[in-house]
């Protein structure tokens, strides 16, 4: 092709590339919502876990934590920050301790006679009311009575008050100043619950946006500090940290990967060569994903541009092999039965993916298939009408023919493969420690400073269990509020033995309506509370009529209709509800958080005793019962891959001798890696599974290559120096990534590494034509 | 330092109209001035709408320094109240002790404040959160403080500081339900009038 022909090909490629870009920026919604990653929920708690409360209410908390400013100024900050966020969508509940009157709101104050217990065990008679006055004197000739004066006429038993005082949590923080603080009182504390869950990333950092918003304007020029420590924090903090190192490690590997290739070819516009195809692959990855299904996930992208990271490799082959004396296009053409092989099979096997019965993977799967369809057919097709002509033969580089000399001594040394295959078969075998990672978190570990940090401000604050809580379902609302009103006596049992620290429900909030009504019944009529009443003010100082507005909140309370959870709308109570009371079509779900659970089997025992509705949710376990699940799933698909994929390399070669020399090495460097990892006490994860996956598909094109050089030394020495530039250019990427301090990038970064120096071995010593080790 | 701030302010209040006023003011509230700690005997009626006679409580009130201030309640009840700049600490007799945030009693906050600032002779912290009046007849006199800040107007419209010559006899605040406080101090309680009746004492208080 003319040299400007082939400069607007060029121009046209980029121009597609950079509009493809665009449409895709357009288009791609990123989701991260780790779900889509795990597959469908099996058991109850599976599906209450997945479907209904996410990762439950627990993990939604976070705790906020003011230091650096005088304990005044951070309970100030405290209150107005906690007012901003009670006023924001993003936030379901926010505490920090103030049991303000307004969180009752006016038309609810007759319903405290409703709310409160106080009136279970005890008559609201005279004799109770004189007592109740008496204390109420002292209060009004106390620094305290111009606080309780404005409510005395309405609620002379403080019921109002007592019954904030019963909504603060169970175990009562620390407090300075009306606010949460910690026990050496360095620290003002608040609770906060996000509408995101935990495991959405994106809607978490939001929520926490908004709450450092927040902070900064109540702040304002005070040095005072935020710390916010929860599931959700962690979670925003690692994906940010995950994303700045694999982004530092990307630029590396950039810089690294153009010198390589500059290196290798000695041409500048190599580089571009080189990296026109990968790009292409991206692009039209991620084309199709957002074409097909909308949203991609985060991860989708992650595990999508590693596994076409063997596309890298497709226009390599083509520079090295590429000489004097031949077109580009026929150097492409050679080439191409080899390269069509090593795409089609990978692509076909990874159709395996597509019926997983997990959508992430479906996504992974039309990701990898267009990128690497797309990477093969441009390094056919468009490729080599760019490829300058004439180039410096690779052949007569003088490392090429000392590397190949090398090799060609190499012989396999069958015995010591037998005892390699050994030792790492031993390895699997008796390595300790288990061989699959079940903790999806323990691949973005939190920094355990952060951990213990967080420990600690929830002992502060007697914080609710993020792996145990009770589920309790029924028909509807009343239904579960009532089984909860039975569940409490129980409960209050655990926590006096120690069995659990504490425990929270929606009935503490909002009692049944059968709860009201009795209530109701037992609120003595207007006479004889006016009866009681006057008895009760003989010889005070009252004046006699000071009271009408309790007598009338009374007899309101007394016809008024029980108080529900739709009545509560729009109130401060509603949103506390909100996260214990699930609707959910059919049924009714009421949560029971617990805190600080020492014996879960006497929790067992409860739920077990108060009935099928009710039951105990181990998160922890449900969670990495779902890991295993997904597992399955994608070993299934992994195994029908490789079935796949044999039949697809079988076709190609046609002959059971070539099939086994070039599926030998990936199988081998699999097992291997296995082994290693295994021996190394390294559980294997999803991740790992992905980059097996990469590994081996690197193998299958190294074999490949090795194969169809044959035994023509000219071309073996091509493809030498060929696959030294792709391994040595994957292994600088990957080796980067294994530098890491973040497990999954590590994880990655291990595998791939072990899987590129494997490979090429196996391949060279395997897979690459043993004639001149045969002649000697 | 304290004579410095009122010197401050009386240089500043010369430039306003009603410098003659503030002057006084000033000069008034240096006078009342005294050093760290002080301890008063104090009766302290209670007036409200809500009560056909007023309570009546006694004791002592002690004033440790800036922002500290002890109120000790000997009769008809025994109670402890601790009143710092962030908090009020009540301890009653066979109660737990209970405490509340200033900052949800902002009448307290003032009573401190105004206390302090009275104490310390600092008119220019006075003058900062509240209207400044005065008047002196035949030897006595009066400070009327009222509230800057518009919300705790509405709560307490008016504070009265009221005595002869050196001597404060009288502190008094008005809520805004037309209730008082009145609280003797010193030898105010033996010399008032023996009655609980508020015009009468008030009127003891004006010194006329």
């Amino acid at each position: 092709m003319s040299r400007p022909r082939s400069q607007l090909l060029l121009a046209a490629w980029l121009l597609i590339l950079a509009g493809l870009a665009f449409f895709v920026s357009q288009q791609l919604r990123l989701g991260a919502d780790l779900r889509l990653f795990l597959p469908e929920a099996r058991t109850p708690e599976q599906r209450l876990l997945l479907e209904e409360i996410g990762e439950g209410p627990a993990s939604r908390i976070a705790i906020v934590a003011l230091t650096g400013a005088p304990a005044q100024r951070l309970a100030e900050i405290s209150s107005s920050v906690a007012s901003a966020l009670k006023r924001s969508p993003e936030f379901r509940w926010v505490a920090n301790g103030e049991a303000a009157l307004d969180d009752l709101p006016e038309r609810l104050w007759p319903y405290r006679f409703l709310l409160t217990d106080t009136f279970d065990h005890r008559a609201l008679d005279g004799q109770f009311l004189r007592t109740e006055l008496d204390q109420r004197l002292q209060d009004l000739s106390s620094p305290a009575a111009s606080f309780i004066e404005p409510v005395l006429a309405r609620d002379p038993t403080l019921e109002a008050l007592k019954l904030l005082e019963r909504w603060q949590p169970a175990q009562e923080p620390a407090r300075q100043f009306d606010v949460w603080f910690t026990r050496a009182g360095d620290a003002a504390l608040l609770l906060v619950e996000t509408r995101a869950p935990a495991f959405d990333p994106q809607a978490q950092a939001i929520a926490l946006n908004e709450l450092r918003a927040a902070f900064d304007h109540a702040r304002g020029r005070d040095a005072a500090k935020l710390e916010i420590s929860g599931p959700g924090a962690f979670s925003v903090l690692m994906q940010n940290r995950t994303a700045a190192e694999g982004q530092r490690f990307g630029v590396f590997a950039t810089i690294g990967m153009i010198l390589l290739v500059l290196l290798a070819y000695r041409r500048v516009n190599a580089v571009i060569l080189s990296a026109l195809p990968l790009a292409s692959a991206a692009l039209a990855g991620l084309f199709a994903v957002s074409a097909i299904f909308g949203t991609v996930h985060g991860i989708t992208l992650a595990f999508g541009f590693t596994l076409i990271g063997v596309a890298q490799d497709y226009p390599i082959h083509l520079l090295s092999h590429h000489h004097a004396g031949d077109s580009p296009v026929a150097s492409a053409r050679a080439l191409w039965s080899t390269l069509a092989t090593g795409v089609a099979s990978t692509c076909i096997a990874y159709l395996a993916f597509l019926f997983s019965g997990v959508p992430g993977l479906a996504q992974l799967a039309t990701f990898t298939i267009a990128g690497l369809l797309v990477a093969g057919l441009t390094t056919r097709f468009l490729l080599p009408l760019l490829v300058a002509p004439n180039p410096r033969d690779v052949v007569t580089l003088p490392w090429v023919q000392r590397l190949h000399a090398v090799f060609e001594r190499l012989h396999l040394p069958r015995g010591w493969v037998a005892v390699a295959v050994g030792l790492l078969a031993a390895a699997l075998w008796f390595a300790p420690g288990p061989l699959w990672q079940d903790n999806l978190s323990a691949l973005t570990p939190v920094p355990p400073a952060l951990l213990a940090r967080d420990q600690a401000l929830r002992r502060e604050l007697g914080t609710a269990d993020v792996r145990y809580c009770l589920a309790v379902t029924d028909t509807d609302t009343q239904g579960v509020l009532r089984a909860l009103e039975a569940l409490d006596e129980s409960l209050g049992r655990l926590r006096a033995e120690g069995a659990i620290g504490a425990f929270d429900h929606a009935a503490r909030y909002l009692p049944s309506e059968d709860t009201q009504r009795a209530r109701q019944q037992r609120l003595p009529p207007a006479s004889d509370l006016q009866a009681a009443l006057t008895r009760a003010l003989t010889d005070t100082p009252f004046v006699p009529d000071a009271f009408a507005p309790f007598l009338e909140d009374v007899q309101q309370a007394r016809a008024a209709e029980p108080l529900t959870p739709e009545a509560l709308k729009g109130t401060p109570l509603a949103s506390r509800l909100d996260s214990l009371l699930l609707q959910r079509g059919e049924h009714s779900i009421a949560l029971v958080t617990l805190a600080r659970v020492r014996d879960p089997q006497a929790l067992l025992a409860v739920a077990q005793r108060a009935g099928s509705s009710v039951r105990l949710l181990d998160l922890k376990q449900a969670t990495e019962s779902l890991v295993a699940q997904q597992r399955t799933y994608i070993l299934r698909s992994l195994g029908v891959a490789a079935v796949l994929l044999i039949a697809v390399v079988a076709i190609a070669l046609r002959s059971a001798n070539r099939v086994l020399r070039v599926l030998a090495p990936m199988a081998l460097t699999t097992a291997a890696i296995i082994a290693i990892l295994h021996a190394c006490g390294v559980p294997l994860s999803l991740f790992h599974l992905i980059s097996l996956v990469l590994a081996a598909g690197l193998g299958l094109d190294y074999a490949l290559f090795f194969e169809h050089a044959a035994d023509d030394p000219v071309a073996q020495r091509r493809t030498l120096h060929a696959l030294m530039v792709c391994s040595v250019s994957t292994l600088m990427v990957f080796a980067l990534l294994a530098l890491s301090s973040i497990p999954v990038l590590r994880a990655i970064g291990v595998t791939v590494g072990l899987g590129v120096v494997s490979n090429f071995v196996l391949a060279l010593v395997i897979t690459r034509p043993q004639r001149a080790s045969a002649v000697r | 330092m304290i004579s410095g701030i009122s010197k401050t302010l009386l240089l500043l209040t010369a430039l306003l109209p009603n410098a003659v006023w503030c002057a006084t003011s000033a000069e008034l509230i240096t006078r009342l001035a005294k050093p760290a700690p002080a301890t008063v005997e104090f009766s302290e009626l209670r007036y409200s709408p809500m009560l056909k006679q007023p309570l009546r409580v006694q004791g002592t009130l002690r004033y440790l320094g800036p922002q500290q201030l002890e109120r000790e309640v000997m009769a008809p009840h025994r109670e402890l109240t601790r009143i710092d700049a962030h908090a009020v600490r009540i301890e009653r007799e066979g109660a737990k002790p209970r405490t509340v945030a200033l900052q949800r009693v902002p009448e307290l906050r003032v009573l401190l404040n105004s206390f302090t600032a009275l104490l310390t002779g600092d008119a220019a912290a006075l003058e900062r959160d509240f209207t400044i009046a005065s008047a002196e007849a035949n030897g006595g006199w009066r400070i009327t403080l009222q509230p800057r800040d518009g919300r705790l107007q509405r709560r307490v419209p008016e504070l009265r500081i009221e005595g002869r010559e050196a001597q404060l006899r009288c502190f008094t605040l008005l809520d805004a339900r037309g209730g008082a406080n009145l609280m003797l101090i010193g030898e105010a309680i033996q010399a008032a009038p023996q009655t609980t009746e508020r015009a009468q004492l008030e009127e003891y208080c004006r010194g006329t």
